[in-house]
């Protein structure tokens, strides 16, 4: 019942898992879908994708349950013995405090580029990160309520400014649908998984979920949320922009947002709320990242996860401030993508097949 | 001279207390001859902590006292069945007769016996029972809890009459001693909790209490925290509530404020009349008050962010309005808006510490004149003033006094980080309380519960007031909060 149990409701583990993947993502998905394939179709890219994860999301709920995975570090230990498992899950945290440095990058650039531009970037970068700190001395549970407490918040006013925005929406720039045939969209698959970011940390929270019989449906909402936020979004934004400009524009959604204004109420430019809401969704992102670094360090290292925090600090800072430009964040979220794909699906289901070898000869 | 046993004989007692209580001035010896034993009795007492109505009732009764000659009754029990309705117990020492003597009692001695009686004359001072003036409510009950803490539990027993309202009584402080009440439904607060309150309360108990305030300090989660973790109420009703809710109640001797715990903030946001008005306006009233919350800390961080950082996010009009009334102003908005908060801040606390006719009247100079003043002064901008006086009156709209002034007090910090990083800024400072929020706990239980506003059953009564279907009965078993 306390606070401290460190246990989530399936609820809070769909605002989690929602809020981990609403990032740098949804600001970039219109113009990553549309370089890879050059027509309108992303939408139908994305929602093939949608599918895909989701049957894939399915298939690894049913895999953990089956082995009771409470604590995935333990698991990965009856899979690989003590020192792989702890060199993969170094692995592992590497490629969370890597997520969570260029989350808080990608904020820093996006916070220069409309709101600060005077204020150096360092100061930006390194107050987001304390004051993840401080949200992440509280643990999970602390995590799981500034989530929960956000994401609708966030919702609420992006369908809003999408409301606001209908004026001048020109379905038809989305027409022919399939112009180019089928075959650019299948190659587009892949592109994209920027967006699907976060959605792997399901795999790491299996154990801290009380109601264990809702995990599923809990996940399959947290993933469904940003998915349909970033099919709307998509839609919006490739029929106002059109192909040509949203290529040309490094964050396709907030250009979106700027390129009309409403007139009649207090504030006629909307970009004003979608890039707070964005902060607050960068620092979400980031602070669940920050959190599941710390976390693997501890249980790897198993020494105290408050000197994890502090130790992680200034590494995501110095990560953070190793790209100079636009191409170096772009390079870092290539090499991230990687092995996104390798953490989602390789290793669970690797350690999975192992693992039930193991069980069966010990039992056979 | 520690635990010194009485004389047998009157005098001896009288010399010897004299002699003990000598600097004490208001010690009173009265002497009273019974006529029908021919005894002599001695009352000693504190003056003005008797009450002399029943006190002369006493010394008439005995003084009036014959021998029976046809059932011989003694001395000592006609003097028992005398004083039966008022006496306590008896006293052998000279130690415990001074306890008893400052405690307020009444000692009755009489010659020829070791002991002395102790009669409970006892008269408190109390004010009558009134309105509570911190939490006023438009309908409902005008009642308020008093200083003393027997009167305050004969009200909440006067209406709720169940066996299982536990009652729990002990005394706490090293000089003076005071009645702490602990006060909750059995089966109805959960055992955790009762253990929890239980340990605190037996951590503080050699503290010397003069509120409940100060109690509240000493139990509460942490220390370092702007918001109050236990709530406080004058109003029985909102105690009542509590209790079945399967919250505990705490209360002190001498103070008309209940302490409640674990708190929540939806809690602490709700008013008692939201459920006696209709749901319309409940919810209504409600959104209100969480959405002042919002405007009295952030409004003047936005006011400063947008205007010395981002006046391009501005409609184009707007800005110029701005720029219109800031023209001569010389001071940076920063300056401006700290000038006025800090001003209106001042004016509020002396306008508290005033008698009240004085304090409106200090309310009214400082508010309309020196705004005025100020704006035709052109130190600051009259727009500046308008932000200043909606953040003032939204904070007041906060049920809870001390939960308001949390508020208040976190506008400051919003206005440095509007000033420090602007917008950002003020995100930052939005996301720090928030998380701040979702750290915090009230006797091991959430404090902010995000999860109410969405939850299946709570989300009715979180940030809305809907209607409730009648009630078939409470079940009688521990409350569970939802999603906790």
């Amino acid at each position: 019942m306390g606070q401290s149990e460190g246990k989530i409701l399936s609820g809070e583990l769909a605002a989690i898992i929602s809020c981990s993947m609403l990032g740098i993502g949804m600001l970039t998905l219109p113009r990553t879908l549309t370089e890879k394939i050059h027509s309108t179709d992303g939408w139908i890219v994305l929602i093939l994708t949608g599918i895909a994860i989701t049957l894939l999301l399915c298939l690894l709920v049913v895999l953990l349950k089956k082995h009771k995975v409470a604590d995935y570090y333990t698991y990965m230990e009856e899979a690989y013995g003590k020192w792989l498992s702890k060199l993969i899950g170094l692995v592992v945290v590497v490629y969370f405090i890597g997520v969570a440095s260029f989350e808080v990058l990608a904020m820093s650039e996006m916070v220069r580029f409309y709101l600060l531009e005077e204020t150096p970037v360092e100061i930006v970068i390194l107050s987001m990160i304390l004051a993840s700190v401080h949200l992440l001395t509280g643990k999970i549970k602390a995590i799981a309520k500034a989530c929960v407490f956000f994401l609708p918040l966030t919702i609420v006013i992006v369908l809003l400014i999408y409301l606001f925005s209908l004026r001048i929406v020109e379905l038809r720039n989305l027409q022919p649908v399939l112009a180019k045939g089928f075959l650019p969209v299948m190659k587009g698959m892949g592109s994209g998984t920027l967006s699907f970011f976060g959605i792997e940390l399901f795999i790491f929270l299996f154990g801290v979920v009380k109601n264990q019989n809702k995990i599923k449906s809990g996940v399959l909402i947290g993933f469904s949320i940003p998915l349909i936020l970033y099919v709307i979004t998509y839609v919006l934004v490739v029929a106002t922009l059109t192909v040509p400009e949203v290529e040309a524009v490094t964050l396709p959604t907030i250009s979106f947002v700027q390129s009309f204004e409403v007139t009649g109420i207090f504030l006629e430019r909307m970009e004003l709320f979608l890039l707070i809401t964005w902060i607050l969704q960068f620092f979400l992102t980031h602070a669940i990242y920050f959190y599941f670094a710390a976390e693997g360090m501890t249980k790897i290292f198993s020494n105290s996860y408050t000197t994890n925090l502090i130790v992680l600090v200034p590494v995501v800072f110095l990560l953070a401030k190793i790209p100079k430009d636009i191409t170096g964040i772009l390079k870092m979220s290539d090499l991230l993508g990687y092995l996104f794909p390798v953490i989602l699906i390789g290793l669970p289901i690797i350690t999975f097949v192992i693992v039930q070898l193991k069980r069966s000869r010990r039992s056979g | 001279m520690k635990s010194k046993p009485l004389h047998i004989k009157l005098d001896q007692k009288q010399e010897e207390l004299k002699s003990e209580l000598d600097m004490q001035d208001d010690v009173v010896f009265k002497q009273i001859f019974i006529p029908g034993y021919e005894v002599s009795g001695l009352f000693v007492f504190v003056n003005g902590t008797m009450d002399y109505r029943s006190f002369n009732e006493i010394v008439l009764d005995l003084s009036a006292a014959q021998v029976e000659t046809r059932h011989r009754v003694s001395i000592e029990q006609l003097v028992i069945s005398k004083i039966c309705s008022v006496r306590e117990q008896d006293v052998e020492t000279y130690e415990t007769a001074k306890e008893h003597i400052f405690d307020g009692k009444t000692l009755l001695f009489i010659d020829g016996m070791v002991k002395g009686y102790v009669l409970n004359l006892v008269k408190e001072k109390n004010r009558t029972f009134g309105e509570p003036s911190t939490e006023r409510v438009v309908r409902g009950p005008k009642m308020g809890f008093i200083e003393s803490l027997q009167e305050n539990i004969g009200l909440i027993r006067q209406y709720s009459n169940h066996p299982s309202l536990i009652v729990q009584q002990q005394k706490f402080g090293t000089m003076e001693k005071r009645e702490v009440a602990l006060i909750y439904y059995e089966g109805k607060a959960s055992d955790s909790l009762l253990k929890e309150v239980n340990k605190r309360i037996n951590e503080v108990k050699a503290t010397d209490l003069q509120d409940s305030g100060m109690l509240e300090e000493l139990i509460e989660d942490t220390a370092l925290t702007p918001f109050p973790q236990i709530q406080n109420t004058e109003r029985p009703d909102k105690v009542l509530a509590a209790l079945q809710e399967g919250r505990v109640v705490i209360m002190v001797d001498g103070s008309p404020f209940a302490l409640m715990a674990p708190t929540t903030i939806t809690m602490l946001l709700q008013s008692p009349d939201d459920y006696y008005e209709r749901w319309v306006a409940g919810s209504f009233l409600r959104i209100i008050r969480y959405l002042s919350l919002f405007v009295t800390v952030f409004l003047s961080g936005i006011y400063i962010s947008l205007v010395s950082f981002n006046p391009g996010l501005l409609p184009s009009e707007l800005a110029m309005t701005i720029a219109g009334t800031r023209e001569n102003v010389p001071f940076p908005p920063f300056v401006e808006a700290i000038i006025m908060e800090v001003t209106i801040e001042l004016l509020r606390e002396a306008g508290i510490r005033l008698p009240s006719p004085i304090g409106q009247t200090v309310g009214l100079v400082g508010g309309v004149i020196i705004g005025q003043a100020a704006v035709q002064a052109n130190i600051v901008s009259s727009l500046m003033v308008i932000i200043v006086s909606i953040t003032t009156i939204t904070s007041f709209t906060v049920p809870q006094y001390s939960f308001g002034l949390a508020f208040r007090a976190l506008r400051f910090g919003a206005m440095i980080f509007a000033a420090v990083l602007g917008l950002y800024g003020t995100t930052l400072f939005f996301i720090i309380v928030i998380s701040h929020l979702s750290k915090l706990t009230s006797f091991k239980e959430p404090y902010f519960q995000p999860m109410d506003f969405i939850g299946k059953k709570t989300w009715k009564d979180a940030f809305l007031r809907l209607p409730k279907r009648k009630k078939g009965g409470d079940s009688f078993g521990p409350v569970r909060r939802q999603n906790s």
